[in-house]
């Protein structure tokens, strides 16, 4: 569902809306690293990230199988506005996504994940990235915008506190 | 729940399993993913448009 605080700036600025989806595959005893940037020459907004159910992968079949839950099989994630945590896949956020508002530009944001797969099982896993895309000129516009909306709602509570209303 | 990864994907994707990498499949246009060092083992296939 598109954050209504958004529909503003996407009649004015005319933000781009589509999801981009990765299919990934853990092998056993597993951990790396990797990085997420927006497309060369394009600013984003990601509001929001789901990540399937993992399930045991064969691969000599092919087969995508039972879900594996496990806190042995998992990942980190980090961004601008999101603090280095871990989300192993267990029951508990099966079923919640992982919000994001993180804005930007070219070579100016770096997502960073780590996935880690301890069992002796390959896991099947895909991820869905929620996005709105825009030039990057307007990076500092939409930030501006942010900005504003804070910025009127203290200013509203500065004069309520100060008794200016009623 | 079963399905299946087509063959000529499985294949891809068995290459890069052997070699101890993770595979990550996504859209060519979509957002770019690099492993983070080159000691990362991570293996990008990149399909459709």
């Amino acid at each position: 569902m598109i954050p209504e605080i958004l529909i503003p700036l996407i009649f004015k600025l005319g933000l781009k809306h589509w999801r981009d989806t990765w299919v990934v595959i853990l092998p056993p005893n597993y951990s790396a690293q990797f990085v997420s940037t927006s497309p060369k020459g394009k600013a984003i907004l990601n509001y929001y990230i789901k990540i399937s159910k993992p399930r045991i992968y064969n691969p000599t079949t092919g087969e995508i199988g039972d879900v594996i839950i496990s806190d042995d099989v998992g990942g980190y994630r980090m961004s601008t506005l999101d603090k280095w945590h871990r989300f192993p896949f267990v029951e508990s956020i099966y079923d919640e996504g992982l919000g994001d508002f993180t804005i930007t530009g070219e070579n100016q944001y770096e997502c960073t994940y780590m996935m880690y797969n301890y069992t002796s099982y390959y896991v099947f896993f895909t991820v869905t990235t929620f996005i709105f895309e825009f030039p990057v000129e307007y990076v500092d516009e939409i930030k501006k915008y942010f900005r504003g909306i804070a910025e009127f709602f203290l200013s509203q509570a500065e004069k309520s506190q100060r008794g200016e209303y009623g | 729940m079963a399905t299946k990864v087509d063959d000529e994907l499985k294949k891809q994707i068995n290459e890069f399993l052997k070699e101890g990498k993770a595979v990550i499949v996504k859209s060519k246009k979509g957002l770019v993913i690099k492993p983070k060092t080159s000691a990362d083992k991570i293996a990008i296939i990149e399909r459709g448009d």
